[in-house]
């Protein structure tokens, strides 16, 4: 049993004490903090068959008598942590020695180094979180954490931005998968469910070194935790109802942990009319989603396990019908007008063009080995991701796509580690295929792409110092097919093919109990991405012709990061980061001198090209206890971009941005569970350090949001319900978003209503 | 060591992807309008306006070919539309023409001359496919014909040729330096 501990709950240990009566037993046991072992008062102990509650004492301590032998589900619950079931086989007297992670949200003590600790540089959203915003896109999820933002279009499309990188320089990976899709658009979302992960985190620096991807340091990790052993069918319900949009997002999750065999299956379905700005309706802004997840998992003589995962995608979003522009001039005149054009007082579900579709299917297979040395694992995964958008057209074309992409990647991977060693090999191969549908010459070319590559990391703790060391070598070989330029068009054939290198290093101390300190600097190089290199078309965002650059070399980057973390006093804690970032042929997109004449007017001509550039920034998180009952957390970004080469602003960085929350937790009130009322204040600064030459319009004001909400758990029903009612943008303030593209045409999200509903079974 | 022998297994599944991209497809522009070709007539002979861009956005650059007006003239004009760049050339006016509701030209002029419409659609609003252009004494002017696709042409001014709150998006802008001598 014990070497198959990572199919249990890792969190709970039991010891049995012997002495058999019938209808006799007693189950008791003591409920203690995971992080330092101190007992925990107000913990409810459910017993679902019998429907039969404890609560902890002051020592941390519950007891149930006169139990008959059998087999019962005990439930545990806590203010601030996820609630955990647990498999009681009852019979005897037996004494039960819990452990829970409490306060998910407050920072991991520096003195515990448990495998459910993250990596310093790591944070991480938990499942409590994700079961309050399963309505939201993965990019405004993960926004709320320190250091991260989002560029989107509109309210459901964005893209998340990691220390001031995105796109091309940002990679996520789902099911330990490269995710690939279409991430060289800022206006395409990744393929992504983020409810069929139970936790998401984001990983900013040199422990990015262990996956493969075009990214700079910043990478998403989604990922779901272990299926629990328990011969029952278990899962949860979750959905959130809003008045925006007036829509709502339904999500379920079943699982069943058998010995010989794991299964979880899930879905989501999501729907959404035209949002609301404060003063009008944003016409055209709906959606329409539906996913699913499948998992299974086996395990062969406790050292061999096999996972095989398979996760399903499809979305269309509305884009905004007054945001579709011809040419500069009509950008302009968008931009002058106080409500945009098109703006229609009626409500609609319906999806016109423009709009996108798209459908992500990934297919996952992973074999892991446990011996003596070491663990060795092979995952191998496919995915196919299609994507077709569709523009406001003549003659009925509207209809037919007028970008239709098609995608296949493959990932092979096999792994080698131990305690102090990691080091792998991994394969991308990629083909992108432009669907012979459109009707007209494709903005990105068709190509594949391989890359074979190595990665070694080294572990070592030597007294309070923990350090680690590492290197990735990437080949990358290219194949490229595009029509050229001017008449008659031609097809023109491409190959490239480059060598990338990465190094880390990073030393990171613990400073007596309560302070951790981090330094750490990683170098990395990815290749010009293809669009960057070949594409040529109309670019929306900025209403220009964009042209590749056949001339640009590869980006390299040096990131050095000084961390520290720990507790000022036992209620308050604080974790502080700031960081460089030096690029040598950062690529962007830069505004030629020359205008090209087309039948739609003079078009500004943008081509990619190269500087150097460094970025600079911190963020900081505060979490401070005011009393048992009221907590305060505030959580502060920023970031400066220059191009050092020519001394001008970088543009599209994200501003200084700030949140705050005050939290009021009760466990009971009348009947009532864990009630909780939380005040969360969004800041965003006006973006000062921008370059004019970039830009139409200059960055928005700042502005500032207030959200309120109210949670609680809906006691004496044996179901449990947990209910969350909120409010968000409550004084209705109309505002818009630097990193919005809509932010040119309409306001961002008006008030909003929200009804959650969460049932754990 | 089952695992170990199935990693070739793995390194062939490699192998089930093409090494060359696929040709691209789609070399037609089904929708370009390569060629504004205005007509303008009165007293029996015609002059013309033509824009004329055969590859498209970027590439190669516009040919703009001009006949020169003559002052104080009131000129009959007509506009046609081609895709040139397929063959045989396609004549995009009727495209125009059948959805007359959802497209309006508009026409502006630094100087003296006068635009009027001279065709509706079935609402009774102007489409521009027809139209009156009054010059005024000689000089040089710019002439800017627009055309909007589904403009709101119940915005106010719209329909007397004010551009302003047209909305849509624009399909052609383009700029004839004329002279009128």
């Amino acid at each position: 049993m014990s070497k198959l501990h990572f199919i249990l709950y890792l969190s709970f240990g039991w010891s049995l004490s012997v002495a058999a009566q019938t209808c006799f037993l007693t189950l008791k046991g003591t409920v203690k903090d995971a992080h330092d072992q101190s007992p925990m008062e107000d913990v409810s102990i459910y017993i679902t068959e019998l429907g039969v509650e404890q609560w902890t004492d002051a020592r941390g301590k519950f007891s149930f008598g006169n139990l008959c032998p059998g087999t019962y589900h005990a439930l545990v619950q806590h203010i601030g942590c996820p609630s955990e079931r647990m498999l009681i086989e009852l019979s005897a007297d037996t004494t039960l020695s819990l452990t829970l992670e409490h306060h998910e949200n407050m920072l991991h003590e520096v003195d515990v180094h448990d495998e459910h600790e993250h990596a310093i540089n790591e944070q991480s959203l938990g499942i409590l979180t994700l079961d309050n915003s399963i309505a939201k896109s993965l990019a405004a999820s993960v926004s709320g954490l320190a250091g991260v933002s989002m560029l989107g279009n509109g309210a459901d499309i964005g893209l998340p931005v990691v220390h001031g990188l995105s796109g091309n320089r940002l990679t996520l990976i789902n099911n330990g998968v490269v995710h690939t899709g279409q991430q060289w658009g800022a206006d395409h979302s990744p393929e992504i469910d983020l409810n069929s992960a139970t936790e998401v985190s984001i990983v900013s620096g040199a422990a990015a070194m262990r996956y493969p991807g075009t990214h700079m340091g910043g990478i998403v990790i989604l990922e779901s935790s272990p299926i629990p052993f328990d011969p029952h069918i278990h899962g949860k319900i979750r959905s959130t109802t809003e008045s925006n949009g007036r829509g709502g997002t339904v999500n379920g999750q079943f699982y069943k942990g058998l010995e010989a065999l794991q299964w979880r299956v899930g879905g989501t379905l999501k729907q959404y009319g035209d949002r609301h700005a404060p003063e009008y309706f944003l016409n055209n802004t709906g959606t329409r989603q539906a996913h699913a997840n499948a998992e299974l998992h086996k395990q062969w003589k406790n050292t061999l396990e096999w996972e095989g995962k398979y996760n399903y995608f499809s979305a269309e979003y509305g884009i905004m019908r007054g945001s579709h522009i011809g040419n500069l001039t009509d950008l302009e005149s968008a931009i002058s007008r106080d409500v945009p054009f098109f703006t229609d007082s009626a409500f609609s579900y319906g999806i016109e063009a423009p709009r996108q579709w798209v459908l992500h299917h990934q297919l996952k297979s992973g074999f892991k080995k446990h011996m003596e040395a070491g663990t060795l694992e092979w995952h191998l995964a496919g995915q196919r991701d299609q994507r077709r958008e569709y523009d406001v057209r003549r003659s009925g074309r509207s209809d037919i796509p007028a970008l239709s992409l098609l995608k296949y990647s493959v990932q092979n991977e096999v792994l080698w580690s131990n305690d102090w060693l990691e080091t792998g090999y991994q394969f991308l191969g990629r083909n992108n295929w432009n669907l012979p549908e459109t009707g007209i010459t494709p903005l990105l070319p068709n190509y594949t792409a391989f890359t074979n590559g190595g990665f070694v990391a080294v572990d070592h703790s030597m007294g309070t110092y923990d350090l680690e060391f590492g290197g990735r070598y990437d080949y990358t070989f290219r194949s490229i097919a595009r029509w050229s330029n001017g008449v008659p068009q031609v097809v023109e054939y491409f190959d490239d093919n480059y060598h990338n290198f990465s190094f880390l290093g990073r030393i990171s101390r613990n400073l007596g109990s309560k302070w951790q300190v981090l330094a750490e600097s990683s170098l990395r190089q990815r290749p010009p991405e293809i669009n960057e290199m070949y594409s040529f078309g109309l670019h929306q965002g900025v209403s220009g012709i964009e042209e590749g650059n056949l001339e640009l070399d590869q980006e390299t980057g040096l990131k050095s990061t000084l961390q520290l973390r720990g507790k000022v006093s036992e209620k308050l804690h604080v974790d502080v980061r700031a960081y460089t970032h030096f690029f040598d042929g950062y690529i962007y997109l830069q505004p030629q001198q020359t205008f090209r004449l087309t039948i739609r007017g003079a078009f500004p001509v943008f081509t990619y090209e190269q500087c150097d550039a460094r970025l600079l920034g911190g963020d900081a998180v505060i979490k401070y206890e005011i009393s048992e009952h009221l907590n305060f957390e505030s959580i502060w970004g920023y970031v400066y971009g220059m191009n050092t080469s020519e001394d001008l602003p970088l543009n599209f960085m994200p501003p200084l941005n700030v949140q705050n929350n005050l939290g009021y937790e009760v466990p009971q009130w009348k009947n009532w569970r864990n009630v909780n009322l939380s005040v969360m204040h969004r800041y965003t600064a006006q973006q000062w350090n921008w370059d004019p030459s970039l830009d139409l319009i200059a960055p928005p004001q700042r502005y500032h949001l207030f959200d309120l909400h109210l949670g609680a758990t809906l006691k004496g029903a044996n179901f449990k319900p947990k209910f969350r009612i909120g409010i968000e943008n409550i004084f209705n303030t109309s505002y818009r978003d630097y990193l919005n593209r809509q932010r040119y045409f309409a306001d961002a999200l008006g008030r909003n209503f929200t009804l959650s509903w969460v049932q754990n079974f | 060591m089952k695992t170990l022998k199935l990693i070739p297994v793995a390194l062939l599944a490699v192998s089930l992807f093409s090494c060359e991209p696929n040709d691209p497809t789609d070399s037609h522009e089904e929708e370009l309008i390569t060629t504004l070709n205005v007509d303008l007539e009165a007293g029996g002979s015609t002059v013309t306006l033509n824009f004329q861009d055969l590859d498209g956005d970027g590439g190669n650059a516009p040919i703009i070919t001009l006949d020169k007006l003559a002052p104080n003239t009131t000129y009959a004009g007509s506009i046609t539309l081609f895709n040139e760049s397929e063959d045989p050339a396609e004549e995009l006016t009727a495209e125009i023409f059948n959805e007359a509701e959802d497209h309006q030209f508009f026409f502006a002029s630094t100087g003296a001359s006068m635009f009027a419409y001279a065709d509706q659609d079935n609402d009774g609003n102007p489409v521009g496919l027809s139209f009156d252009l009054t010059t005024g004494d000689a000089g040089m002017e710019s002439y800017t014909i627009t055309l909007r696709h589904e403009p709101d042409k119940t915005g106010t001014g719209v329909s007397g040729g004010d551009i302003t709150n047209a909305g849509g998006e624009t399909d052609i802008e383009v700029v004839f330096e004329v002279t009128v001598e």
